[in-house]
């Protein structure tokens, strides 16, 4: 139980994090915001495989082949590629805002700097 | 050669273009007619793949490609119904016209105020992103199976992102920073959906899943329900549905037309995602799509509502034609959301005829300059080019607010005749007819505007895309009666989720040709 308590903590917290970074409304704190949420979600693909402790996902000769004598390898495979996904989605994202911030010359995300 | 292409037909889509895009960037940015060429062969086999699908599946086959040949549910499945194949033939049409567009010349003062600007395709890498952008489409389509659509989603955005960039300003960066973070936040909901569906049922295939759905104990259904729920929010912001809206008027009244032109494409991903979650994953009968329909007949209209006000209140074509995009995506899910087959079959030709219609008007916008009405003032004499663009104005808006005799009327006739049936008939017909009203006068008032007051100068801008996408508006309302038959029949076919989940499940792995061994 204490496992599965820290980990929906841990997800939680970082979502929460990532969400007070989003609605700083400047264009850095933003991309660490989507970030840590990035992280979270990843988190939460892999343990929607379930918790599994000290098994492995590949299949071993003389153990039958179920849920309860390994890990399920299907959310490691899909964490991978969205692990992928976002970080190079970040990297386009850093680049726009690095961009938008020496065109605009601050780093709200507003082009008028939120003041209207 | 024509079998080899049936048999591999709902493949290609996906794999040319990809392999186009590819060779297109080995081609490199100095031969530009080369990289030209190249895109136009690609657009080609599209329409060829395009015509193909639409007549496999009328001929009542739904083809099942099985990738990397293992059985569905493991692997990932390509299927190819008559909703793919309209889709296909469409985001072969516009992409075609966008083409003509982009390797057209530009007018001088086409694309900006500020005197001669850059052809559309002289960004750089403008043909690879537009290749991966329908790469991204076509998968989109074609997937059965939910990781896989996420995979293409972030196909289409990350080239989308790319083409928003092109010819890039101040105020086009600006866009692009919003639209990419809007976007990366639906992602982040969608492998929550998604791994919540995974973790319940322990499938992500959309047929298996529609089953597995069906037979859970009534301990998981809170969880199934709030992942279709994140699905639906997810596929909203795609759509822009109303409380998730505002990205699009600001990019897509930023972006380059033509790139603007094929963008209207792309809120029908999220269209068709949704029709594909009311129709496969959550069937017709269950609680959850239920709850889904209420939250969507009361979301969908207040959309159309909205996105009719926000086109009154537009004062730049661009905006205008950004809200009619909000509308029409409001328009298809409200009939999607109505769910009886006479509404979505209106709902799949209104579709066609909107998609249609907003290229179109996207496209002629580029004939207008509002920047240089001095120059109109002064030579009075104006040119031959406004009669060309008023009328292709007219058409467009025509086609867009569903005046007869065009598209858009005969698709909304349809969908006002499926809500008739319904239990909340008084309020989906207000808000059509109110926001069909209000958005007619929109135009109205714009066109008045441009044309009568001559508040702008016209070019002969993308004159020959235009013309093509007008005859194709006309040869909609020509062709009405053999459309409507195929639209009926795709409709019939997605209210009976059961054809499709037999086919995927039940398609067989090929036999490999090599080592066939019986057991020693």
């Amino acid at each position: 139980m204490s496992l599965e308590l820290l980990v929906a903590l841990g997800v939680g917290i970082l979502v929460g994090g990532g969400i007070y970074l989003m609605l700083r409304a400047r264009l850095f704190d933003v991309v660490l915001g989507l970030t840590l949420i990035s992280y979270a979600v990843n988190l939460f693909i892999f343990f929607m495989g379930r918790l599994a402790v000290g098994k492995a996902p590949i299949i071993r000769g003389g153990v039958s082949s179920s849920l309860a004598n390994y890990a399920d390898p299907l959310p490691q495979a899909l964490v991978l590629t969205a692990i992928v996904i976002s970080f190079g989605m970040t990297a386009v994202l850093l680049a726009i805002a690095v961009r938008a911030n020496i065109e605009n010359g601050h780093d709200h995300v507003d082009e008028d700097g939120g003041k209207s | 050669m024509i079998e080899w292409l049936r048999q591999h037909l709902p493949v290609l889509p996906i794999v040319v273009p990809l392999g186009g895009a590819a060779l297109v960037l080995l081609v490199g940015e100095k031969n530009i007619l080369l990289q030209r060429i190249m895109a136009m062969i690609v657009v080609v086999l599209l329409l060829l793949f395009g015509v193909l699908a639409l007549q496999i599946t009328a001929a009542g086959r739904l083809p099942v490609y099985l990738l990397g040949n293992w059985q569905a549910p493991f692997g990932i499945v390509l299927a190819l119904d008559k909703l793919t194949a309209i889709m296909l033939m469409l985001t072969a049409l516009i992409s075609a016209v966008v083409l003509a567009a982009a390797c057209a010349k530009a007018g001088k003062t086409a694309l900006g105020p500020a005197g001669p600007v850059k052809r559309v395709d002289e960004g750089i890498y403008f043909y690879p992103l537009f290749l991966l952008q329908l790469m991204g489409l076509n998968g989109a389509f074609l997937t059965a199976d939910l990781f896989n659509l996420f995979v293409f989603f972030e196909v289409l955005l990350a080239a989308s992102y790319g083409m928003l960039l092109q010819h890039s300003d101040r105020s086009r960066t600006n866009a692009a920073s919003h639209y990419v973070v809007i976007n990366l936040f639906g992602s982040a909901l969608f492998l929550i959906g998604v791994s919540l569906l995974y973790g319940v049922t322990g499938t992500l295939n959309m047929s298996d899943l529609s089953q597995k759905i069906h037979a859970l104990p009534a301990g998981s259904r809170a969880l199934v329900t709030s992942a279709g729920f994140l699905l639906l929010v997810v596929f909203s912001i795609k759509s822009a549905l109303l409380p998730l809206n505002f990205w699009l008027t600001g990019t897509y009244g930023r972006a380059l037309l033509p790139v603007a032109a094929l963008f209207a494409l792309m809120t029908k991903v999220g269209v068709v995602a949704i029709a594909r979650t009311l129709t496969l994953i959550y069937p017709d009968g269950g609680d959850i799509n239920a709850h889904m329909r209420d939250v969507l007949l009361i979301v969908a209209p207040v959309t159309l509502l909205a996105a009719a006000f926000g086109a009154l209140a537009a004062r730049e074509l661009k905006v205008l034609i950004g809200w009619s995009v909000v509308g029409s995506a409001a328009m298809i899910i409200t009939a999607m959301a109505i769910g009886n087959a006479k509404a979505i079959s209106g709902a799949l030709f209104y579709l066609i005829g909107s998609t249609l219609a907003t290229a179109l008007l996207f496209l002629n916008a580029a004939a207008i300059d509002a920047s240089s009405a001095e120059a109109t003032r002064r030579a009075k004499s104006n040119n031959s080019h406004w009669a060309w663009t008023g009328a292709l104005y007219l058409i467009g808006a025509a086609a867009m607010a569903g005046v007869p005799p065009f598209a858009g009327f005969i698709g909304k006739a349809v969908i006002l005749m499926g809500a008739m049936q319904q239990a909340w008939a008084a309020w989906i017909l207000t808000s059509i007819l109110t926001a069909s009203l209000l958005t007619m006068i929109a135009y109205a008032r714009m066109g008045s505007r441009l044309f009568w007051k001559r508040d702008a100068a016209s070019t002969a801008t993308y004159r020959l895309p235009t013309i093509s996408l007008a005859m194709m508006v006309f040869a909609m309302t020509i062709f009405a009666a053999p459309i409507q038959r195929f639209t009926d029949q795709t409709a019939i076919e997605m209210t009976r989720p059961q054809i499709m989940i037999e086919n995927v499940l039940g398609k067989l792995p090929q036999p490999s040709p090599g080592k066939v061994e019986g057991p020693k």
